[in-house]
């Protein structure tokens, strides 16, 4: 979490705009895949915007899970695209919960202190 | 001045088609004190870019690699193509290939997400490398920003330093006209009109006597240094040595390899304007592309039917850009150079095919080579091959005209896309409306050779085209007997012009030693690929078509 601490500091509105960003990018992703599941292409498209944003902000587990997932996508394995598609939901999940919490913490900490905080 | 205080004066746009990804860099090119504007498609930033063109231009764009749209390939050519920008591109994904088209297509550097501040801190490295490319080229660019003195103790400024007052004052006498305004920059923008007084001069100097200092007293053109002149010399003759041994190594084993030209002051004359149409007339050869009955009428419509097809193809895969400068050539302007008053068609193919014989070797495979030398990569990719060999057989093998311009037609539209010029293709090549009205020009307007030019390639590509065909029992279909009669008459016409094959060194013909002497020349820039340097002179080719849709 090095870049968001590094650059999200005073800006952790931002921030919370990124997660919501994330989940409908996300949501839309399930329902594509579902509604045209020998589309690989464009889940593949959308897995990468992902995986763009989730290494972008550290989160890691997400990112292998989405290049995981690439891989099914490129191998047209429709079961462990589904498979990888389901943990990627939990990692979502996860994130957004530490996202959510971090924020907070921020949003309670207060603007002077939260410069001093990240620098822990 | 510190590493931050010049961060702030450059002006960086950002493009990526996720909002959050965007939003990403954006505060984070902020962080490291960057000027940022964002946009999340390529074809609003290339419209900003040449908005911009003259005034107030971005200093550095940084760019997605994938994107719906136009991708960030395309988009990194284009910006080559028209504006002399440094391009980063950012991804997330890693692999060698990417990364490699990447550079290939012309970005300064590649960055893997997820992206470090120190990353983006040094960014400004690869504008000011950018500026250096040339003896004399200088970053005016930054001098612009509010320090028009002279600093010296000013340790990123220290090139400039020289310069600054000298661009400020020159900056200051605004000028109506863009090449002047261009001329007068230390950052020399090589217009299209610039360059073709640049081939006169150099051809009447003669090539292998051409020196800069000549050339540049020659072209008597303000602001133009004797620097200059000597790094876009050697990029001409970088690219002509291409032009002539290039891509062409894995040549066919045609008999009819010679097509040096007799006829030396025209030929030597024209060649340099004319390789460069070559490469850049490209597309415009797809301009002659006429609807109407007669025979020699049609054969050039066929062959420029066939010259689109090679043509579109060019603009596709990776005109190395890296050094690119402004290289646009308005069409109209070609005029004069070197062509007599073209009254007829045939007139025309005798004075141009010998020329565009000489600049092309007339290999018999003219699109693969000729596609791969503005290719600037001898392999092309399969997909290229494919596309190229599809081309050719389809621009020899239609028997009726309207049925070859449309395929051809659609062929162009496709492949063009991909360089995102299919508007301006659009009206080259469909009906014979446009055709005909054309080939009025071409034949009541002496002084027009654009559609002189623009028909040269063409009719020389098309024999060629026949030849390979006949040769390789071709996928022509039987309409290709129709035209072969005409082909074998132009096939004398061209025969009968044309040298002896003569190699390429040291013979009687001008144009010889011009050739040879590009041969000799060892004109590498910055260790890039051979390639790197011709295609800067590529670009021609994509203006040609912006300019003559005027």
């Amino acid at each position: 979490m090095l870049f968001l601490q590094g650059y999200l500091d005073e800006q952790f509105n931002q921030l919370e705009e990124l997660q919501d960003e994330t989940s409908p990018n996300f949501v839309e992703e399930v329902v594509v895949f579902d509604k045209y599941p020998q589309d690989f292409y464009r889940l593949d498209s959308l897995v990468h915007t992902l995986k763009g944003r989730g290494t972008s902000i550290g989160a890691m587990r997400m990112k292998n899970e989405c290049s995981v997932l690439k891989a099914h996508c490129n191998n047209k394995n429709l079961e462990g695209c589904r498979r990888s598609l389901q943990k990627m939901k939990r990692e979502h999940a996860t994130l957004k919960q530490k996202l959510e919490a971090y924020c907070q913490m921020m949003r309670q900490v207060g603007p002077r202190e939260r410069a001093v905080n990240s620098r822990k | 001045m510190d590493v931050d205080e010049f961060r702030a004066k450059l002006h960086v746009l950002a493009v990526d088609d996720d909002r959050v990804s965007l939003m990403l860099i954006e505060k984070q090119l902020r962080h490291c004190r960057y000027n940022v504007t964002t946009v999340m498609h390529a074809e609003t930033a290339l419209e900003m870019l040449r908005a911009r063109r003259d005034a107030d231009q971005f200093d550095l764009v940084i760019t997605d690699v994938h994107m719906p749209g136009m991708d960030g390939f395309k988009f990194l050519e284009l910006i080559g193509l028209e504006m002399d920008i440094p391009v980063i591109m950012l991804s997330a994904n890693d692999t060698l290939e990417t990364m490699m088209k990447g550079i290939k297509h012309g970005a300064l550097n590649y960055l893997v997400k997820p992206v470090g501040l120190e990353q983006l801190k040094n960014l400004w490295i690869h504008v000011v490398a950018k500026h250096m490319d040339g003896p004399s080229n200088s970053i005016n660019n930054y001098s612009d920003d509010g320090h028009h003195q002279p600093r010296s103790g000013d340790s990123e400024d220290e090139n400039v330093a020289n310069h600054t007052s000298m661009s400020s004052r020159k900056k200051k006498k605004e000028d109506g006209t863009r090449e002047d305004k261009e001329a007068k920059r230390q950052r020399i923008q090589w217009s299209g009109q610039l360059h073709r007084l640049f081939v006169e001069v150099v051809h009447q100097l003669g090539i292998d006597k051409a020196v800069p200092k000549k050339i540049v007293e020659m072209m008597n053109v303000e602001g133009l240094t004797r620097d200059h002149v000597a790094s876009h010399l050697q990029k001409y003759r970088l690219f002509l040595k291409k032009v002539s041994t290039g891509a062409y190594r894995r040549c066919n084993p045609f008999t009819d390899e010679t097509v040096w030209s007799e006829g030396n002051s025209i030929n030597t004359h024209g060649l340099g304007t004319f390789g460069h149409n070559l490469e850049h007339g490209i597309y415009h050869s797809s301009i002659s592309f006429a609807g109407s009955s007669n025979s020699s009428d049609r054969f050039a419509r066929m062959n420029s039917a066939a010259a689109i097809g090679t043509h579109s193809m060019l603009p596709t895969h990776s005109v190395q850009l890296m050094n690119q400068r402004n290289l646009s050539i308005p069409l109209k302007d070609m005029g004069s150079v070197g062509y007599g008053t073209p009254s007829n068609s045939s007139a025309n193919i005798r004075n141009g095919s010998p020329l565009l014989a000489a600049s092309m070797e007339a290999t018999n495979y003219p699109y693969r080579s000729y596609a791969s030398l503005c290719m600037s990569d001898p392999y092309p990719s399969d997909g290229n091959r494919r596309r190229i060999n599809r081309l050719s057989r389809l621009a020899a093998s239609s028997g009726q005209n309207s049925e070859f311009q449309n395929q051809t037609a659609a062929l162009t539209r496709t492949t063009t896309q991909m360089a995102g010029i299919t508007e301006q293709m659009a009206p080259f090549n469909i009906g014979s409306n446009t055709n005909s009205i054309v080939m009025t020009n071409y034949n009541s307007v002496p002084g027009d050779a654009s559609s002189v030019i623009s028909d040269l390639p063409s009719i020389q590509m098309y024999r060629d085209v026949m030849e390979s065909q006949i040769v390789s029992g071709g996928d022509g279909s039987g309409s290709l007997l129709g035209h072969q009669a005409a082909a074998d008459q132009l096939n004398y016409n061209n025969e009968s012009l044309i040298g002896t094959s003569s190699g390429q060194n040291g013979h009687s013909d001008d144009l010889d030693d011009f050739f040879s002497d590009c041969l000799n020349q060892d004109v590498f820039k910055n260790g890039d690929a051979f390639m790197d340097g011709d295609c800067e002179f590529a670009p021609f080719f994509l203006t040609f078509l912006f300019d003559k849709g005027n």
